[in-house]
């Protein structure tokens, strides 16, 4: 499958050391996400509930950030605050079912308040919902994965698919009913069909979201990373671009998409234990493969790097 | 003097003889009705009566757009009752002068601004207004001053788009038409330039940024004056180019608004009444005779059914076979495709009746969703049909509205489709006594045998090979029809399927011998393809 889109050679010549430069860095990446949560204060220190739902928030902002003009991560954090910081108490979860005091919050933010009416009510529904969900379960539900996502998918299926407007419905109908049909042992399947029952909630949001929890807050641990899938960010196609592991046509999918799956196959290849190593790129593209300031010299990956080998050249 | 369309154009012709079926068949009931008051005649089915009733008892749930709607078609064909509707516009009116709607789900509108959508609805109104000769009152001229205050220096409408800064050709155009008191002298004649200079810039390259202003440009410009011979011709064959095959024109999707707007335009340029009322009055006499035959077909085809109704009962292997199960055999039998396998959704509704022994509509409705939730979600390949049976049956629908929950429970089965659940939903009709409440819910059972006398009556204009890939347009078409025919029971259209049946095959097309001489099929004077020529049964 992996070889559709890019040269069987390529990949043969990268794939060896790629999984040593990443699995080299990946502790650093992970650090360098870790901070930018610890910048508004989401730490696994902080009370679960607020930790889950702040969480969201944030992947929602940075996975929209291309679409909103949100330019780098340090804004997605910046304007993450100023959205929950105006709410009130971040851990008081009770506020954040006020619909009120959301659409308000947005008013005081400096680019959701840009946002059309539709978004704009997805993402006001979206945060009340999963705040009404974090109000109905109890801390021990959330510390273990199977139970969380048990729990989130009962919610889905008992209370959010009569809350959920006519006209979002309309839109999220197929994953109710993939939700359904999907067995309840497949955790990371369940908790990613119910994440995108969610109004504004998509693949890339779900993949993020759980992967925030999992590996940089680190929620549930000891939990098995082989069924996880790595979020499909725009910053990481970017990097796989320029180093030559996707060809320049790639770009970011719909949910179980073509390339949607090829990305997920090159990331099982590549990490078959922990497929979500390859997110380790985004700290690339966040820090040295910028979209316009390249600091190819200071990027750990030059030495594979086709772009910059083409470019000296 | 004005210059004229071709006279042997016959792809005017049928532009317009399109369009009028299409709306005749698809359009809203405003749109049918201005059509039969052009048309002149007496005619008004049932669907359409009820539209009337709710006019007048100013029961219509609509916004401000589908309003400004009704009143600018239900004025273009003068039909006078129109004007309470103004009152209402009244109410809705801005502030600042103008009428807006933010709700607009339509075709092009996607591209439209807050602005764009608010200038359309207030020229939408004030075209209405000079139609119904409304004399023009504080409101409307306000209305009037709104307009003329978003008009560049350069006579032209502009920044109405999301994404794009061009010029407004549709506002600009409609502008003209209707503000020609009220626009200065030098302004109007610029935007008259510039309007000539998109459509012959559209007729040279073939093609047109904004394809749904190109029937107003024109009209606009034959209105003044401004066009040769040949430009007009070219640009009508343009707008007649892109007209669908159905008779619709829309630009990502059908738009019968546009429809209507072109249509208008079309005839407001050459004289095309007579072939426009020939046209109407060709429908009406196909549809009064739909509605007096199927007093006589109906009857005959619910024995015909209940018949087969009771040999699938003898027939059936199926222990305890009961009402439902033969309902749902029969419905299998009808709707799945030759090379599809019938038994896995036959046992699966079998294992659910010996499972549940549902007795009542209800108690149906609401253990075969709970059958299909539970036990079926996992193997069904339905999700879409699943996510919304989830939805009816949380918010306890199969209460309110159980055909609702069991359509959808019969679509979230594995390897269903959309005719299963009409021909089943019918099917329960005819076996049990559903409560009179619910008749009108009824869609109608789409089948070969029904398409082909429509078809052959005109009243499908969907094209096969789109009909072939897509169901439910030719569905969407059949259940407008029924709608409209029969509001109360639209499933009494299903019994012209008996029509086909009788008098469409055998040794003898439309004519069967008898005793006594022969008997005609009683579409045959309607019918185009009509075979008793030969015999001299004409």
């Amino acid at each position: 499958m992996i070889y559709v889109l890019i040269s069987k050679v390529r990949v043969l010549e990268l794939t060896k050391p790629l999984k040593l430069l990443i699995e080299e860095h990946e502790p650093e990446a992970k650090e360098f996400m870790a901070k930018a949560l610890a910048s508004i204060g989401i730490t696994s220190l902080r009370p679960m509930k607020s930790v889950f739902l702040h969480t969201l928030i944030i992947s929602i902002i940075d996975l929209k950030r291309w679409a909103w003009h949100i330019t780098s991560i340090d804004y997605v954090m910046s304007e993450a605050w100023r959205l929950i910081s105006h709410v009130g108490d971040m851990d008081e979860i009770s506020l954040f079912t006020d619909e009120d005091l959301l659409e308000t919050a947005i008013e005081d933010t400096n680019k959701l308040l840009k946002l059309n009416d539709y978004e704009r009510s997805d993402l006001v529904d979206t945060i009340k919902f999963f705040a009404i969900f974090l109000n109905e379960n109890e801390g021990k539900t959330l510390h273990d994965f199977k139970e969380f996502s048990i729990a989130l998918r009962d919610f889905v299926i008992d209370t959010l698919s009569k809350l959920i407007n006519e006209k979002a419905y309309v839109k999220k109908a197929k994953y109710f009913g993939r939700l359904l049909a999907t067995k309840r042992a497949a955790s990371y399947r369940v908790a990613q069909l119910a994440l995108l029952c969610f109004p504004i909630v998509d693949m890339g949001i779900a993949d993020t979201y759980l992967y925030l929890l999992a590996k940089i807050l680190k929620i549930w641990p000891n939990i098995n990373l082989v069924e996880f899938h790595c979020p499909m960010d725009p910053s990481i196609i970017r990097v796989g671009i320029r180093i030559g592991l996707f060809n320049k046509q790639f770009k970011a999918s719909r949910y179980g998409g073509y390339r949607y799956r090829i990305f997920q196959n090159i990331a099982k290849a590549l990490f078959p234990d922990d497929p979500t190593k390859l997110y380790t790129l985004r700290y690339v593209g966040e820090t040295f493969c910028t979209p316009y300031k390249k600091k190819c010299d200071e990027c750990w990956l030059f030495g594979i790097c086709r772009y910059y080998l083409t470019s000296i050249g | 003097m004005r210059v004229k369309v071709k006279e042997s154009s016959k792809s005017i012709l049928e532009a317009i003889r399109l369009a009028v079926r299409r709306l005749l068949i698809r359009g809203h009931p405003y749109h049918k009705l201005a059509l039969y008051i052009i048309g002149r005649t007496k005619f008004i089915p049932d669907g359409v009566q009820l539209f009337i009733r709710r006019l007048r008892s100013n029961t219509l749930d609509v916004g401000t757009f589908t309003l400004s709607r009704i009143l600018f078609v239900l004025s273009n064909a003068g039909y006078s009752e129109v004007r309470r509707i103004l009152s209402d516009m009244h109410k809705l009116q801005l502030e600042n002068g103008l009428w807006t709607d933010y709700n607009v789900d339509l075709d092009f509108f996607k591209l439209l601004n807050d602005k764009g959508i608010a200038l359309r609805v207030t020229l939408d109104v004030l075209m209405s207004t000079s139609k119904l000769d409304v004399p023009i009152d504080d409101r409307l001229e306000h209305a009037i001053n709104a307009l003329l205050r978003t008009c560049s220096p350069d006579g032209t409408w502009r920044r109405t788009f999301t994404r794009s800064k061009t010029w407004d050709v549709e506002i600009t155009s409609k502008a003209i038409l209707t503000l020609n008191d009220y626009v200065d002298e030098l302004i109007r004649i610029r935007a008259l330039d510039l309007i000539s200079k998109w459509l012959n810039s559209c007729i040279i390259t073939r093609s047109c940024d904004q394809p749904w202003a190109l029937g107003w440009a024109i009209r606009v410009l034959y209105e003044n004056n401004l066009l040769n011979e040949k430009q007009l011709n070219e640009a009508i064959s343009m707008l007649i180019g892109l007209q669908s095959n159905s008779g619709y024109w829309g630009v990502f999707e059908e738009n019968l608004e546009l429809t209507f707007d072109n249509l208008m335009n079309l005839l407001a340029i050459g004289k095309y009444e007579k072939s426009l009322r020939d046209e109407i009055s060709h429908i009406i006499d196909v549809k009064t005779r739909i509605i007096f035959m199927i007093n006589e077909l109906f009857p005959d085809m619910i024995n015909y059914l209940k018949e087969d109704l009771t040999n699938i009962a003898r027939g059936s292997i199926m222990h305890k076979a009961n009402l439902f199960q033969n309902a749902f055999i029969w419905a299998v039998e009808r709707s799945l495709f030759r090379k599809q396998d019938p038994k896995p959704l036959l046992e699966l509704f079998s294992h659910y009746i010996g499972e549940y022994k549902p007795k009542t509509l209800y108690d149906h409705a609401y253990t075969l969703a709970r059958y299909v939730l539970d036990e079926v979600a996992e193997i069904s390949n339905r999700h879409v049909a699943l996510g919304w049976l989830l939805r009816y049956f949380k918010l306890s629908l199969w209460r309110s509205s159980p055909l609702l929950v069991i359509e959808k429970a019969i679509a979230a089965l594995p390897n269903s489709n959309q005719k299963l659940c009409d021909t089943y939903i019918f099917a329960l009709n005819v076996a049990l006594n559903i409560p009179k409440e619910y008749l009108h819910k009824i869609p109608c059972p789409v089948d070969r045998n029904l398409i082909e006398i429509l078809r052959k009556l005109g009243l499908i204009t969907t094209p096969i090979t789109i009909a072939i890939k897509n169901y439910n347009k030719v569905r969407d078409e059949v259940q407008a029809l029924a709608k409209e025919l029969f509001p109360d029971s639209p499933f009494k259209l299903y019994a012209l399927s008996m029509i086909p049946i009788r008098w469409c095959r055998g040794p003898t097309p439309c004519v069967k011998p008898s005793r006594e001489g022969y008997n005609l099929c009683p579409f045959h004077d309607l019918c185009p393809y009509f075979k008793g020529e030969s015999i001299g049964a004409n």
